[in-house]
């Protein structure tokens, strides 16, 4: 399922780290991610995620080196 | 030469799990220390087979003896700091939801016990016991199987955890042992006790005279060996999982109502906030909430302590449709996300 994080969620940043679930993403309005089930219902029901339409993005680094408030990152566990 | 003493032990903790049974936690993240308020005796007893009862040695006296099985227990007893329990119910849950709270240097933890659908196996993690300059051992494979939380108005709240290692106690290699935390107590008189029909509780503190929660995993650590040849743990599951809320209130001279509590079978929800005058950062304090939202009474004897009559009160503890569990905690404190139960490569 693809989620996306809510406009203005208020929150720097997210993880979920269990037995169904391995996922961590600093807050990025444009990234859009390819999660679970377990995973998705978890982030949706916190508040902070959407569903989402559009190309998963597994990985940015930062534009520029050090730039640490530009990265963003999935790490959804393959179950 | 000298002997070892007590106080001279330390103990390197991770906040993050093992990648797997039997692959320790990197020594880049054993870089954690906690206060513990007990010597934390790592009870390594493997089980030894001798043949001192055998028939046709001609005298009563063992001639040999081998080791079995390997196995490892410890018992860490601290203080209650938004530290301590958030460690502890890591790995007592097995599941975390951690968020940064508005862009400050403070983060939620939502623990909760873990889904068995997809696996059994408890998180397990690593640890470093040094007691002297030689001898420091590697406790691998550890998973949390008990964790008792107590308080009453007179002490200090405590927590306990019980743990179930693989029976690896090896040498390690960690260079430099982690300086201690500085984490603030939670004590008694930091405690909001909420007790009452759900979402209709009512702020209890001040008759509240102690507490005592505890939790188990029932992990099967017999269970957990195999026949693959080395007499280390392979594996320590859940069994049944099973949690106990006893408190102790004093009673009001115009009111039954516990005791009307129980007859009836009141469905009641119990919220024990312990939240500290110290802050994280501006907004948010050190905190630790422990959330039950369905229960009843089991028994409500009178109880007297010094000459304040009041009840010892037991629950059972039930599941809650809305939380699709029986407990839920949440810790607020400095650790970032991507931390608890996050898995060390």
């Amino acid at each position: 399922m693809k989620i996306k994080w809510k406009e203005n969620a208020g929150t720097g940043a997210i993880s979920i780290h269990g037995p169904e679930a391995d996922f961590a993403a600093k807050y990025d309005p444009e990234a859009v991610y390819e999660v679970n089930e377990p995973t998705a219902a978890k982030l949706l029901a916190g508040g902070l995620f959407e569903a989402a339409a559009g190309t998963p993005r597994k990985k940015r680094a930062a534009k520029n080196e050090g730039d640490e408030t530009e990265f963003s990152e999935n790490k959804e566990k393959e179950n | 030469m000298g002997t070892v003493r007590e106080y001279e032990g330390q103990m390197a903790l991770s906040w993050k799990k093992q990648s797997a049974y039997g692959t320790a936690v990197t020594n880049t993240d054993l870089i954690q220390a906690l206060r513990m308020t007990a010597f934390p005796d790592a009870d390594f007893k493997p089980d030894m087979v001798n043949d001192e009862e055998v028939f046709g040695k001609g005298h009563e006296w063992a001639t040999e003896q081998n080791i079995e099985r390997f196995n490892t227990a410890l018992k860490t007893d601290f203080d209650l700091t938004s530290h301590s329990a958030a460690f502890l119910f890591a790995f007592l849950f097995g599941n975390v939801v951690s968020t940064q709270l508005e862009e400050s240097d403070a983060y939620s933890h939502v623990f909760t016990p873990m889904a068995i659908a997809t696996t059994k196996q408890l998180p397990v993690t690593s640890m470093v016991q040094q007691l002297s300059s030689g001898f420091k051992k590697l406790l691998r494979d550890m998973a949390l199987n008990e964790v008792s939380l107590s308080c009453s108005v007179k002490d200090r709240a405590k927590i306990t955890g019980s743990w179930i290692g693989s029976g690896f106690y090896g040498d390690s290699a960690l260079a430099t042992m982690p300086q201690l935390i500085t984490s603030p107590y939670l004590k008694s008189d930091n405690l909001q006790f909420k007790l009452g029909t759900k979402a209709s509780e009512v702020d209890r503190s001040t008759d509240l005279t102690n507490l005592d929660f505890s939790f188990s995993n029932d992990a099967l650590g017999d269970e957990g060996y195999r026949f693959d040849g080395d007499g280390y743990r392979r594996e320590c599951e859940i069994g049944k999982r099973k949690m106990t809320l006893k408190f102790g209130l004093r009673l009001a001279h115009d009111s039954d109502a516990e005791h009307d509590r129980l007859f009836a079978q009141t469905a009641l929800s119990v919220i024990m906030d312990f939240v500290s005058p110290v802050m994280v950062d501006e907004t948010y304090p050190h905190s630790v909430k422990i959330e039950i939202p369905n229960l009843a009474y089991t028994a409500t004897p009178i109880k007297v302590d010094g000459k304040v009559v009041g009840h010892d009160i037991e629950t059972l503890p039930m599941y809650d449709e809305t939380l699709e569990g029986a407990v839920q905690v949440t810790v607020v404190n400095d650790v970032p996300e991507d931390t608890y139960l996050a898995a060390s490569v």
